[in-house]
């Protein structure tokens, strides 16, 4: 496997034209050898089309692809080794699954013995010696998509696999086994592999680090621990998290010295750390929470300086957890809060909310203020 | 009242769809039809609302048969997987051609009011005079929403309308559409694969399972007692997990025995699922998020303890603060959920503990619920 890295790559379709439209303004990024990445981002984001510019079914309008250091950007794609997992399967119907996994090698001259020894270990890793000598059109699209991994990643001189959102055609029941199976490939076999994905959940449970897009802009390549804990602007804090980052306007003001987000009638007290960086003039704030760091009392806790009164406006059920949205008393600020699946509450309901300034991040025009 | 469903079938070929479907759902409730795809939802939502026949049994609207009732002549509005909106056609010439085109022949000023009206509750006002390709995919369906919508139907059928939107909109959408139809009149027949989505925002959900509804209650009721194997291994994310265990009883200690002789005590004859009998095999449920996960100290001093189970840990998910461990256990994938990381090394052996209070019995052979424990919220229903 390989490096590969994405250098000053801008991308203009259509250009000199009057349809001219810029999908990607100027992105670097490198994904290390043997690293798990996603690209992950809203409908017209630009990930496709980076996704494009490096297996090179794309020429880029300005910028270089290197593959371990060396510059591939003209050569076309069979010439880069980059493996590609589609979101619906291309499996070949006229052969069964050895066949189809075999296909890349056979073509490669590569002898029978060695190619029955890296289907079995291929097979081994994703489950598939069951199904060997079926025909793949008797398969669901979820064992043809293993299938078209396999196929993937069985020829030793792979340098990368890109996924393109291969989740599509999975029945969400299964989705569970198969990006177990997809990620435990990727470990075992020191994978360089790019996952573009709209589905921030596939993103950060496949991927190391997530390379977040917006309008043709990379705006954080960061752990999903980093992505989640701290986001570098007000989109990320409500792209990432199901649902997002609460992010409440407020204004700044100070109490005994330490600084406070005022919020309607309400305060909340901020990390004093932050103090040096904050500027009380500031307009065009917001303090951001995740709802799982709202803790929900539903008795009155008689304790104004740490929980603020609030009315339920809505319970979701989502499964395993609830989602509540409240509003502040005597505000339009409304909050969402995680709570768990037997937490027992209706909508109309009064509770007390309270964030901890730990949890809490403060944002200025949208970007973050970190101490 | 609302809509009444009696022993629908209906076969394609040799191939049998729908064999006895019997659903009731009440006036102004949000339906959803949930199972994987393929089991039938579409043609089920299809012979609900007349688009297609069924070869035997009766749909009924407010006791009436709609069996000779065509599909234009009933209260009904559609919405597919594909939004289907006019490309030529303005957003708001969009909501307008269903009333423009209608018998009823609605004057200038009820159409502009409810073309007003009806795009300030889907949110699109902003882009009623923008022609669909210039709107977001989410806008898009909000469109087609509203045309359905905008004739006020009594009944508004949608067969996977989230299906093609990005992940972040649809979690949008599933909350503004939870929060529109509680408000409305409209009762609201979904169908969908995805247990969250239905569970988000249904007040009633139906599990189909080979060609019948095996289940069909309120949302919360379903949930917390789902009375079939299937109905309670798919609603959920992740899924109930489910293992074997015969109960046992010797002289005074009763418990489940799991096949790896890990025990689930019982407590007395007199405790908790007295009508059980011993010597029995039966299907154990338990929510993944009812696993307490126990770490290093409290391991080792729960270690050959009742009701500790013990599970190889095969892989990590973690997204936020909650960890989704998959584990593997006699063979079967077991999930539990962890609200915060976990850190250890895959293939380590972990321990968990289960309260019995909160586990769900099965009948081995029939799969049918036979007990839950007490801490699991109970429903006095009408069947």
């Amino acid at each position: 496997m390989a490096e590969i890295e994405v250098r000053d790559i801008r991308h203009v379709y259509d250009q000199g034209t009057p349809d001219e439209t810029v999908a990607i303004e100027r992105i670097n990024l490198t994904l290390e050898d043997g690293t798990a990445n996603a690209l992950l981002g809203p409908s017209g984001c630009g990930k496709t089309t980076l996704l494009q510019i490096i297996s090179g079914l794309l020429q880029p309008t300005e910028g270089q692809i290197l593959i371990d250091g060396e510059d591939v950007t003209d050569k076309p794609p069979e010439e880069r080794d980059i493996a590609q997992v589609f979101q619906f399967p291309v499996i070949y119907d006229s052969m069964d699954v050895y066949g189809n996994l075999a296909f890349p090698l056979r073509n490669g001259g590569v002898s029978e013995n060695e190619i029955e020894t890296r289907v079995q270990k291929i097979a081994d890793l994703l489950e598939l010696n069951d199904i060997l000598h079926s025909s793949p059109s008797n398969l669901g699209p979820e064992l043809n998509q293993l299938v078209a991994l396999g196929r993937g990643i069985i020829r030793a001189d792979t340098s990368a696999i890109l996924f393109d959102e291969p989740m599509t055609d999975v029945e969400p029941a299964r989705k569970l086994t198969i990006r177990r199976r997809v990620k435990e490939a990727q470990q075992e076999f020191g994978i360089t592999a790019l996952y573009v994905t709209h589905d921030q959940h596939e993103a950060l449970t496949f991927a190391e680090q997530v390379a977040i897009m917006k309008d043709g802009n990379l705006v954080q390549y960061d752990t999903g621990k980093n992505l989640y804990q701290s986001p570098v602007n007000t989109f990320i804090g409500h792209f990432i998290g199901s649902p997002g980052m609460n992010l409440l306007d407020c204004t700044l003001t100070q109490h005994n010295g330490t600084p406070r987000a005022q919020l309607g009638p309400h305060q909340v007290p901020l990390a004093s750390a932050l103090e040096p960086h904050l500027d009380l003039t500031w307009t065009d704030c917001q303090i951001g929470i995740r709802p799982n760091s709202v803790t929900v009392q539903v008795a009155d806790p008689h304790d104004e300086s740490s929980y603020l009164p609030a009315v339920v406006d809505q319970v979701e059920m989502l499964g395993g957890f609830q989602i509540i949205t409240a509003t502040l008393t005597e505000t339009s600020v409304e909050v969402k809060a995680r709570v768990a699946h037997d937490f027992a509450i209706e909508e109309g309901a009064s509770v007390w909310l309270s964030f901890p300034a730990s949890d809490l991040q403060f944002f200025h025009e949208e970007q973050a203020v970190t101490a | 009242m609302g809509i009444r469903v009696e022993n629908i079938h209906k076969s394609y070929g040799t191939e049998q769809v729908l064999t006895g479907i019997n659903i009731e759902i009440p006036d102004g409730t949000f339906f959803s039809v949930v199972a994987p795809t393929g089991a039938g939802k579409t043609t089920l939502l299809r012979i609900m609302c007349g688009i297609e026949s069924a070869d035997a049994g009766t749909v009924y609207y407010d006791d009436e048969p709609m069996t000779s009732v065509a599909v234009q002549d009933r209260s009904v509005g559609m919405v597919y997987q594909e939004f289907v909106n006019y490309p030529s056609l303005t957003v708001r010439e969009n909501l307008a051609s269903p009333l423009e085109v209608s018998d009823e022949n609605y004057s200038r000023e009820e159409i502009s009011r409810r073309v007003e009206e009806t795009a300030e509750m889907l949110k699109i006002d902003h882009i009623l005079n923008n022609l669909p390709e210039e709107v977001s995919g989410g806008e898009a369906q909000r469109t087609a929403i509203s045309r359905a919508l905008i004739k006020e139907p009594d009944y508004l059928f949608m067969d996977e309308p989230l299906a093609n939107l990005d992940y972040k909109l649809r979690e949008q959408l599933r909350s503004d559409f939870e929060r529109l139809f509680s408000e409305q009149d409209t009762t609201v027949i979904y169908a969908t694969p995805q247990a969250g989505d239905a569970l988000a925002m249904s007040t009633h959900i139906g599990y189909l399972h080979d060609g019948k509804i095996i289940q069909d209650a309120p949302r919360d009721e379903i949930y917390f007692r789902p009375r079939h194997l299937p109905v309670a291994e798919y609603l959920g994310e992740p899924p109930m997990n489910v293992v074997p265990g015969t109960l046992i009883e010797d002289n005074s200690d009763r418990y489940f025995e799991l096949p790896d002789g890990a025990r689930i005590a019982t407590g007395s004859a007199t405790g908790s699922f007295p009508a059980l009998n011993a010597g029995r095999e039966y299907m154990i449920g338990f929510r993944p998020q009812d696993m307490v996960y126990l770490n290093g100290a409290e391991a080792s001093e729960a270690h050959g303890h009742d009701t500790i189970l013990e599970a190889d840990l095969a892989f990590v998910e973690t997204v936020g603060s909650t960890s989704t461990l998959h584990l593997e256990y006699q063979g079967r994938e077991l999930y539990a959920l962890n609200a915060g990381p976990v850190h250890t090394a895959t293939e380590a052996t972990l321990s968990f503990s289960l309260d019995p209070e909160k586990l769900y019995i099965y009948d081995s052979g029939s799969g049918e619920l036979l007990a839950a424990g007490n801490k699991i919220p109970s429903f006095t229903t009408q069947k």
